[in-house]
């Protein structure tokens, strides 16, 4: 064997030897990652929501009288949901008002008493409470207003005292 | 020239073989966060350790101490650009370490946290989240990603 080819062998396995070395002291990985998907699906329609806007509030009324307040005045309910669907909205109206000592006293309502209001208080559109079901339509923002005024007519003998009920609505697409 | 077959191309083929390369930490993403099927204008929540919920698995070679990270979006997004709120808060992660001396906990997923680990040991990082998507959401698939970064801070 040559001094060249000796030399080259002996850096050679110099070179092995290194290299063993270097492989002998890597170091473990300290850090690493990993990513992963989060995702969803929006399906269907917006759901609906209904909101107390104004009580209805007759104010003092004399016994032996009768009272009312005006349409802009009247209990007020906002409803949401999907623009432009369709919606069943139904009251649930109360016969009377039951004040102190439970005592009561009439409210009615009459089928030219609700106010589909667009916008409020510019423009109201007569609806019938009283009737099962109206059949009316959430708008392009997906918003419905609606009211309902009543009369209360206290009889003569009324005890004093702040009377009161519930008015409810229901809606459903 | 016997020399040139030695040199650092083969020298580096034969490392796998004789076993020079230390294993080192891993992190494996095994699911995604999945929300599925939701409506507008009704806020939906994964709890972390339901099947819905991501998991990462991280494995150690030896005995270590880690800070886990999760970088979280903000939102998901539509192809179209679109974007769903998402928020996470304190419980919606939740780490087991499985194994010997198995234990779990609930962590907010977003501060890191450190933990130790052995070899003989797993840890699962599960996260859950919430989507809020607003009452005129756009009808759409969103997504977007959830990256653990896993650091050994040595023990």
């Amino acid at each position: 064997m040559g001094r060249l080819t000796r030399a080259l062998a002996a850096g050679a396995v110099a070179a092995l030897f290194v290299g063993l070395i270097a492989a002998g002291s890597a170091q473990a990985q300290t850090s690493a990652t990993a990513s992963a998907t989060a995702s969803a699906t929006v399906v269907g329609i917006a759901p609906l929501t209904a909101t107390t806007l104004n009580d209805l509030d007759f104010g003092s009324v004399n016994a032996g009288a009768s009272g009312t307040v005006a349409d802009v005045d009247g209990a007020r309910f906002l409803i949401t949901g999907e623009p432009g669907l369709g919606v069943d909205v139904s009251f649930v109206l109360p016969g009377t008002l039951v004040g102190p000592a439970a005592a009561t006293i009439p409210i009615s309502f009459g089928p030219t008493d609700g106010c589909l209001w667009a916008p409020f208080p510019a423009s109201c559109t007569v609806i019938d409470p009283t009737a099962p079901t109206l059949a009316l339509a959430l708008d392009g923002s997906g918003l419905l207003e609606i009211g309902v005024i009543g009369t209360v007519t206290p009889p003569a003998a009324t005890v004093s005292g702040i009377y009161t009920g519930t008015i409810t609505v229901n809606v459903a697409y | 020239m016997v020399g040139v077959v030695l040199g650092p191309a083969a020298l580096a083929s034969q490392r796998p073989t004789r076993g020079f390369i230390i294993p080192g930490l891993a992190v494996t993403a095994r699911r995604g966060l999945s929300f599925g099927e939701i409506f507008r204008g009704m806020p939906s929540s994964v709890i972390p350790t339901s099947v819905n919920g991501a998991e990462f698995e991280i494995t150690v070679p030896d005995p270590s101490q880690l800070q886990v990270t999760l970088l979280l979006p903000g939102a998901l997004r539509s192809a179209g650009g679109e974007v769903l709120p998402l928020v996470f808060s304190w419980g919606d992660g939740f780490a087991v370490r499985e194994g010997p001396q198995a234990t779990s906990f609930p962590f907010n997923p977003n501060q890191p946290f450190v933990t130790t680990l052995d070899s003989d040991q797993r840890l699962l990082v599960q996260l859950g989240g919430t989507v809020l998507p607003g009452r005129f959401q756009p009808l759409a698939h969103y997504d977007a990603t959830v990256t653990v970064v896993v650091a050994d801070v040595g023990i």
